[in-house]
């Protein structure tokens, strides 16, 4: 016994008071080793209810986790419908003034991802499958097919057609006789010779002006001053601003045509004008659900801890210091908080992954942040809990029960 | 080390006074018990001892004094862990390693008679066994004031007799040793009465 006790052994007597309670008993110096030691006497003989806990905070986790990644994944989606909808692509039109190549290179300014310029073809275009029927033919410049994979998927002719041939929307393909899979052989024109067929692109009647649905496409080399009609241009984000394009529209014109007034579209307004991604992923990034996993987490730890409250009142009789059972039941909380992670981990990186359109960096970022904020709610909880715990509870909660 | 009580009055409300000025003194050593019909205030008197409540008049002092234990009519305990365990705690506490602790609690348990259940489960004890392993406890904690109430109110004769039994071994250990207690048995293992309704213990009944 090497307690201190002041007062005896013929020391004078302290003065007597009439609500004197005990002085505090000596210090508790549990080695920290024995702290660890005990803690993972109580997960294993099931004492901290490590397996409710644990499933009880993995499907916290895993629930708040996927809801928060699939803000994000879901909201990529509905960027990349609005982009290949054809949403973000605005036409601005000055018949026969449009210089193709300025219009190309449109694509270098911040917040344009592709441009490129096109003019119809009075005559249209007539093939040796049936010579009767002729297409619309489009001259376009270069950039126009970079644009078409944005808002038409294009696939290049796998047998090297390239930049070397027609571009053709699969409607048209179809009715030429072509396979939609490549790759596709040259197609016959009725005056004797070969057009090479360069790729397919896809354009759906899902609302975007139809110009471009049964055509034939023929990109052109843009020298300085090659006149076109119309430039498109994808805008992203989509923060839609004529005044932004009018700017751009400026150096469109080729000399001298000062008089022609430019005129906007959308390609496609069916689903509104403006789509602004990063506003609204810094909304998706705020989810209710990483504030409720804290919550909810946070509740879990402190019940976890209050059902214990007389075994634990009692420990403290036995000497231990509110700051060692601290000690001992934030080891035991990570015995479980841990597992619970590590089985919600793969349900929100899949949530990321699956049928997201963009890497799932920023996905997963958002799960594992709800993740992270369930842990530390159980922490936080469990501590919160002991906190509550009292020696002095011992007596009453005995009493009652 | 002595615990002294003067005129001591608790109130809880004006028609509710316990204890009629009761004063007595104890010291290391002593055993003894406190009785009382039911609601005299015997638990009450034990939370006075106990510091853990003031009294309304009377004055209660304590030299040398620190820790105290509890021992309750149903025994407190963590069903899963131990005998052992719950002796060894308290000398873990005191910053004994686990082997050590080990050795002490077992050397205690075979003292009170418990040595062949060191190793079953608190919640596999019977209502006799818990408590004196509750006793033993007090002891490894070292107490100086060890407070008792109603220690064998849930057990049957024959383990109320065992618990009892390692009541009266307490007599003359370095701590004072306070048991409120309705049971003849029990307050005849203790070496002193004291009646709280503040009379003298045999006057009245
Ligand atoms: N916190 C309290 N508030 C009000 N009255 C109380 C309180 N605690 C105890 N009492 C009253 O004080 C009286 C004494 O209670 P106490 O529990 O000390 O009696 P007791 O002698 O231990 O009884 P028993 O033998 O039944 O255990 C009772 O009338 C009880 O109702
Ligand atoms: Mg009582």
């Amino acid at each position: 016994m090497r307690r201190r006790r002041s007062a005896d052994d013929g020391a004078p007597p302290p003065a007597y008071s009439r609500s004197a309670r005990p002085r505090r008993a000596p210090r508790d110096r549990m080695e920290p080793g024995e702290v660890v030691r005990e803690a993972w006497r109580d997960v294993s003989t099931g004492v901290a209810r490590p397996l409710l806990a644990a499933g009880v905070l993995a499907l916290i986790m895993a629930m708040s986790g996927v809801w928060a990644a699939r803000g994000v994944v879901d909201l990529s989606q509905e960027a990349r419908e609005f982009r290949t909808a054809g949403a973000s692509t605005a036409i601005m039109t000055m018949e026969m003034v449009v210089d193709g190549a300025v219009c190309d290179s449109l694509a270098t300014y911040p917040g344009i991802e592709a441009a490129g310029a096109l003019r119809p073809v009075a005559q249209g275009v007539r093939f040796a499958v049936s010579p009767s029927r002729a297409i619309p033919l489009f001259e376009v410049s270069v950039g126009f097919i970079d644009l078409l994979s944005v808002i038409g998927a294009a696939r290049a002719n796998p047998d090297g057609g390239g930049v070397s041939g027609v571009w053709l929307p699969e409607a048209t393909a179809e009715a030429l006789g072509l396979a939609p899979e490549g790759p596709w052989p040259d197609l016959a024109i009725p005056a004797g010779g070969q057009v090479r067929v360069a790729g397919l692109y896809t354009f759906p009647e899902d609302g975007r002006q139809q110009d471009l649905s049964f055509a034939v496409l023929a990109p052109v080399p843009a020298p300085d001053g090659l006149a076109l009609d119309s430039c498109w241009a994808e805008l992203w984000p989509a923060t839609y601003e004529v005044s932004r394009l009018a700017v751009a529209v400026e150096p469109l014109r080729i000399d001298g045509s000062k008089a022609v007034n430019p005129t906007f579209a959308q390609l496609n307004s069916t689903l509104g004008e403006q789509f602004d991604g990063p506003a609204r992923f810094a909304e998706v990034a705020r989810a209710p659900g990483v504030a409720l996993a804290g919550a909810a987490s946070l509740a879990a730890g402190f019940v976890l801890i209050r059902v214990r409250r007389l075994e634990l009142a009692d420990s403290r009789h036995c000497g231990l210091s509110w700051a060692t059972q601290g000690w001992t039941m934030l080891a035991e909380a990570a015995c479980w908080i841990l597992p619970a992670a590590a089985v919600a981990a793969p349900v929100v990186l899949i949530a990321a992954l699956a049928g997201n359109p963009e890497p799932p960096g920023p996905a997963a970022a958002a799960g594992a942040m709800a993740v992270v904020c369930a842990a530390a709610g159980a922490a936080v909880g469990t501590l919160l809990g002991t906190w509550t715990i009292a020696e002095r509870q011992l007596f009453q909660m005995v009493k009652n029960r | 080390m002595h615990l002294t009580c003067r005129d001591l009055v608790v109130r809880f409300r004006p028609d509710v006074e316990l204890f009629r000025g009761l004063s007595f003194d104890l010291t290391q050593g002593d055993l003894v018990s406190l009785t009382g019909p039911s609601g005299s205030g015997k638990s009450t008197l034990l939370e006075v001892l106990a510091g853990w409540r003031a009294p309304t008049a009377g004055t209660v002092s304590r030299n040398g004094v620190v820790t105290v234990a509890w021992v309750f009519q149903s025994p407190v305990g963590v069903a899963r862990r131990s005998a052992l365990d719950h002796v060894a705690l308290p000398f873990l506490v005191q910053g004994t390693r686990r082997p050590g602790a080990d050795a002490r609690a077992a050397e205690l348990l075979d003292r009170f008679g418990l040595a062949a259940v060191a190793d079953r489960p608190f919640g596999a004890l019977s209502g006799g066994e818990a408590q004196r392993l509750m006793f033993t406890r007090a002891v490894a904690k070292g107490a100086d004031l060890l407070l008792v109430d109603e220690p064998t109110a849930q057990l049957d004769p024959a383990s109320a007799a065992t618990v009892n039994r390692v009541l009266g071994e307490l007599a003359g250990t370095r701590s004072i040793v306070v048991v409120a207690s309705h049971d003849l048995a029990t307050q005849a293992a203790c070496d002193r009465t004291i009646d709280v309704r503040g009379v003298p213990a045999g006057v009245a009944t």
